[in-house]
């Protein structure tokens, strides 16, 4: 598996669960189960991501642990992400962050997910609506 | 056919989008990938409406807020530790995790365990009332069984008695009537089984025959008898003594080296010899202090016409 790959799957389990330790276990968790083809392997970056969600072990935890040496996070307000994440459907958090923040295929990602790339688009249209009500809400405040 | 499609493409040009579907297209509106009629569509919608306004301002605020988390970056340290190989532990860890077992043996395993669990609570919290439950025939039979034991270690101590017995028996018999058989085998053979329990029981190194001794033909063997009693009681401390008192006012002797109510850790032991009558009526007085079970069970000794030996057990209740 290419380094750029490991990458975006730690990327997107640090962006899911905001915390260092969860997004390494699942990684790695991913990496166990390392899949040949790339359309498969975000099937099991899904599967996981939805386990460990459901899962109260992994659950969002209100002060999530990221070490700034292993981790560099750009200069913005997490707490409006911290609260979406908390309210956020699962099945439109995943296309969200591999879509729109990690820049993966759409199509690819609605394969994994196993619905088709009109419903993905809806899905990631909407949860980026509710995302941006939180933006703007902690903007207001600030 | 011109004339058609020409008319068509103007229905479509008039045609009226919904806010509704205006909304929908608002998010794909933004990425560009409307055709230019839609997107006039939406242009003019979003001109209209107040809510739509602020609804694409809202998408705006999102995709730049998540364009400013890509720019998330993994250190190095992070990135080495979830490379680093998996080690024999983990691979084992993951061969024989319960989440890979058959869902039959998981919940087999579990059925077993919470089953397990409530037996012992349910055990160890009605214990007394389980005890209470179970038939006295199966104490009774404990108690026989303990009694056996407790005669194993007495005959061992009348071990003088016997084998004075054994001399007295073999002096008593006439040669001419002794066939010479080689071993007690060869009596088993011709006598019933329960007088061969009676010839087995005689504990070996007491009947230290030798071969060519003589031994007395199936017919004179003789047929001893012993009658043990089984009690229970409470308060045996008085009772004990206050029932050997009883037993030796009725004329009780002492069988073996101990005396009649020997105390021992959990009852009181009573081996006498005693008159047949007086046998009958000693039971009875026994049956005044509680139930008595009685066993006739085969012995090595034979006892005058008169006289019968007993071995009675008086547990602590």
């Amino acid at each position: 598996m290419a380094e750029q790959e490991v990458k975006s799957i730690a990327l997107f389990f640090l962006l899911a669960f905001l915390d260092e330790k969860v997004a390494l276990i699942a990684t790695r968790a991913v990496l166990k189960k390392s899949r040949k083809n790339s359309s498969a392997r975000l099937k099991t970056v899904y599967k996981i991501f939805l386990d460990y969600r459901e899962n109260p072990k992994f659950r969002l935890s209100a002060t999530g642990i990221i070490q700034k040496n292993s981790v560099v996070l750009p200069n913005i307000n997490l707490s409006s992400w911290r609260q979406f994440l908390r309210d956020a459907d699962p099945q439109s958090l995943f296309p969200l962050i591999w879509i729109q923040i990690i820049k993966e295929n759409e199509v690819a990602v609605a394969s994994a997910m196993g619905v088709t790339a009109g419903t993905l688009r809806t899905r990631v249209g909407q949860t980026l609506e509710k995302l941006g009500g939180f933006v703007e809400t902690e903007l207001a405040h600030a | 056919m011109h004339n058609s499609e020409g008319s068509f493409s103007e229905i479509a040009r008039n045609r009226q989008y919904s806010k509704f579907i205006c909304q929908e297209m608002l998010f794909d509106f933004l990425l560009g990938r409307l055709d230019p009629m839609r997107k006039e569509a939406v242009a003019a919608a979003l001109e209209k409406h107040d809510d739509l306004r602020k609804q694409k301002h809202s998408l705006e605020v999102a995709i730049k807020y998540c364009s400013d988390l890509s720019q998330t970056k993994l250190g190095e340290a992070f990135m080495q530790k979830a490379l680093a190989p998996l080690t024999i532990f983990d691979i084992l860890k993951q061969k024989f995790s319960p989440k890979r077992w058959p869902i039959p043996l998981r919940w087999g395993i579990e059925a077993l365990v919470v089953s397990s669990l409530v037996a012992t609570i349910t055990l160890v919290l009605f214990w007394s009332n389980i005890q209470s439950m179970i038939p006295v025939k199966n104490e009774t039979v404990l108690i026989q069984q303990k009694i056996k034991k407790e005669e194993f270690n007495v005959e061992l101590t009348d071990k003088k008695e016997i084998a004075d017995f054994n001399e007295k028996m073999s002096a008593e018999i006439v040669p001419e009537q002794l066939v010479e058989v080689p071993a007690v085998a060869a009596v088993a053979k011709v006598t019933p089984v329960a007088e061969v329990a009676a010839v087995a029981e005689v504990p070996t190194p007491k009947v230290e025959v030798p071969k060519v001794k003589p031994v007395p033909p199936p017919d004179i063997i003789p047929k001893g008898y012993v009658y043990k009693l089984v009690m229970s009681l409470a308060n045996l401390d008085l009772l004990g003594p206050e029932i050997a008192e009883k037993i030796i006012a009725m004329g009780a002797i002492k069988a073996g080296e101990v005396e009649i109510g020997w105390r021992k850790l959990n009852g009181n032991y009573y081996h006498f010899v005693i008159e047949k009558e007086k046998g009958l009526e000693l039971l009875e007085v026994l049956k005044t202090y509680g139930d008595v079970q009685t066993v006739k069970d085969p012995h090595g000794r034979v006892m005058p016409e008169n006289q019968d030996r007993y071995i009675l057990w008086i547990e602590d209740k």
